[in-house]
């Protein structure tokens, strides 16, 4: 289960675009979660999280999310996502997301562009 | 000619502090100056390597990827274990923290100065061996420290083991068995059955604590206890719930209808995680049902868990999908209830990701299918199935390590018991 976590920035339209490859799990969590904290810290206002070659994302991952959206900072719970979207997760992530039942709080996108636009 | 500095640095250095001038002036002739700049790594663990190294000035860290074995500064050594033994490999990585300088030993140079001069193998030999007897303090220090975290560990697992029932309810007419089994010493799993006083249901549930460990082991305890809490002591929950707060309600010995004894207990302590340790973002998937036993109706609600399953010989009869996200997570979500039924000679199994997601070495995972064919072949009383599960995961993971934690709970109709009774209805 250990194999690293790549993770490749790029800024479109004001928004942090984070492509992920390989496994969000509870090795790579860390990883991620870092990365994000030195972008918000640097300023980023709004992130989506392209997973299109995510290989793997488990509860761990999911849990990752709800740290990341967190560092945003602002006390609404009920909007605590509004600053992280999904986009392409793989079927079986789509599963996990709905199964935990996530896919009512995060959006989540097939189009770059469509998620971008939804900030 | 030979620099004053560089003599004084071997004879300041922990391999040739007790070794007599002549031996230190002969190495000296031998030895290299040279340096690495603060963040270079020198060499790598695994490597092949020819040369010990002497620290005069600096600081490196020795390390093993990104874990931490010491730090070495002035006057230490290093490197003369692959140096010395022509077929061992660099046993460790060594990065340097700070621009460094040192003195360099190759080998060739150092074994023909060797045959040449006994005597700088004796010096060395000392020198070696003070190395070593530092190492083993070293070493013992760190299995003291150990054998505490192991003491602290067995604490918090005999503890963490009074939070899992001792004994399942025995009541005619059903079967039921479970089995944890924590990946580390605490585990985030959890499980429970017990008879809900003055009501008459059997309560079932089964969590999954997102993790696994210590962090995983402390929330799990209060999911649990919160969980727990909440569907015995419902009368009180409904007391200081209503509008009336007059203490005879509490003495009424009126039940608590079961729809509302299973939302109390999920909202509840959904809320109360939510609302307390949202920093921690921690939250538990959850299966909670209450079972009649005179009619074998279930009501549940299923919080982000992998569907359980009603099964008997002729196949899996119905998944019992989620009806609300993960607990603890989201404060104001909702949670729908559902119904099922274990009609003579079913059996309901409920699993965590553990069962499912257990992997053998080479990554294949156990897998859902796995489990659910399993489940049709096997006509057995409920421990005896959660045996067989368990005798099929070991087998199929072949000894490689357990990721997670892996929970089971069977719960069979043998209807020995009487099953026209109305019961407590839905």
């Amino acid at each position: 289960m250990s194999s690293t976590l790549e993770i490749a920035v790029t800024e479109e339209k004001g928004v942090s675009v984070l492509r992920l490859k390989g496994p969000v799990d509870a090795n790579t969590q860390k990883d991620l979660e870092e990365k994000a904290d030195e972008l918000i810290r640097g300023g980023a206002k709004n992130m989506v999280l392209d997973l299109k070659e995510v290989s793997y994302m488990g509860s761990a991952g999911l849990r990752a999310l709800h740290i990341i959206a967190g560092m945003f900072g602002g006390d609404d719970q009920s909007a605590r996502f509004a600053h992280v979207k999904l986009l392409n997760p793989s079927d079986e992530v789509r599963r996990v997301l709905k199964t935990l039942g996530f896919d009512n709080y995060i959006d989540v996108f097939d189009d770059l562009d469509e998620a971008i636009g939804a900030f | 000619m030979i620099s004053v500095d560089i003599l004084e640095q071997l004879r300041q250095s922990r391999l040739l502090k007790s070794a007599p001038k002549s031996v230190v002036s002969k190495v000296a002739e031998i030895v290299e100056t040279t340096s690495i700049n603060a963040g270079q790594t020198l060499f790598e663990k695994g490597e092949h390597g020819t040369a010990m190294y002497i620290i005069t000035q600096g600081r490196v860290r020795v390390h093993d990827t990104d874990l931490i074995l010491c730090h070495l500064g002035s006057n230490d050594v290093f490197g003369e274990m692959a140096a010395l033994a022509e077929h061992e490999v660099r046993s460790a990585s060594i990065t340097a923290v700070e621009d460094t300088t040192l003195l360099r030993l190759e080998r060739d140079a150092l074994f023909d100065l060797i045959s040449r001069e006994p005597e700088v193998a004796k010096a060395l030999i000392h020198g070696l061996c003070e190395r070593e007897k530092n190492i083993i303090n070293d070493v013992t220090r760190r299995a003291y420290k150990v054998r505490t975290l192991e003491r602290e560990l067995e604490i918090g697992r005999k503890i963490q083991a009074g939070f899992l029932p001792e004994t399942l309810p025995q009541v005619p007419g059903w079967d039921i068995a479970a089995r944890l089994l924590a990946a580390r010493e605490v585990a985030g799993d959890f499980y429970d059955a017990f008879e809900i006083p003055d009501h008459g249901a059997i309560a079932l549930f089964v969590g999954d604590v997102c993790g696994k460990g210590v962090g995983a082991a402390l929330f799990m305890t209060l999911f649990r206890s919160l969980i727990r809490a909440t569907l015995i002591s419902a009368d009180i929950v409904r007391w200081v719930k209503s509008d009336d707060r007059n203490p005879d309600d509490l003495l009424k010995n009126s039940p608590l209808k079961s729809h509302q004894l299973l939302s109390n207990a999920v909202s509840l302590t959904n809320t109360y995680i939510a609302r307390n340790h949202s920093r921690d973002s921690m939250f538990a998937s959850l299966f909670l049902a209450l079972l009649d036993p005179d009619t074998g109706a279930l009501l549940y609600i299923n919080c982000g868990h992998e569907a359980p399953a009603i099964f008997n010989k002729s196949g899996i009869r119905q998944r019992l999908e989620p009806t609300g996200p993960v607990v603890g997570m989201f404060p104001d979500a909702t949670y729908g209830i559902d119904t099922a039924k274990l009609h003579p000679d079913d059996s309901l199994i409920v699993f965590t990701d553990g069962v499912t997601e257990a992997a053998n070495s080479d990554s294949e995972q156990f897998s859902e299918r796995r489990l659910l064919t399993l489940l049709t072949q096997v006509d057995e009383p409920a421990g005896g199935l959660v045996s067989e599960v368990m005798v099929c995961l070991t087998d199929f993971t072949r000894g490689a390590a357990q990721f997670d934690d892996i929970t089971l709970l069977v719960v069979r109709n043998t209807h020995n018991g009487v099953q026209d009774k109305e019961g407590w209805g839905l």
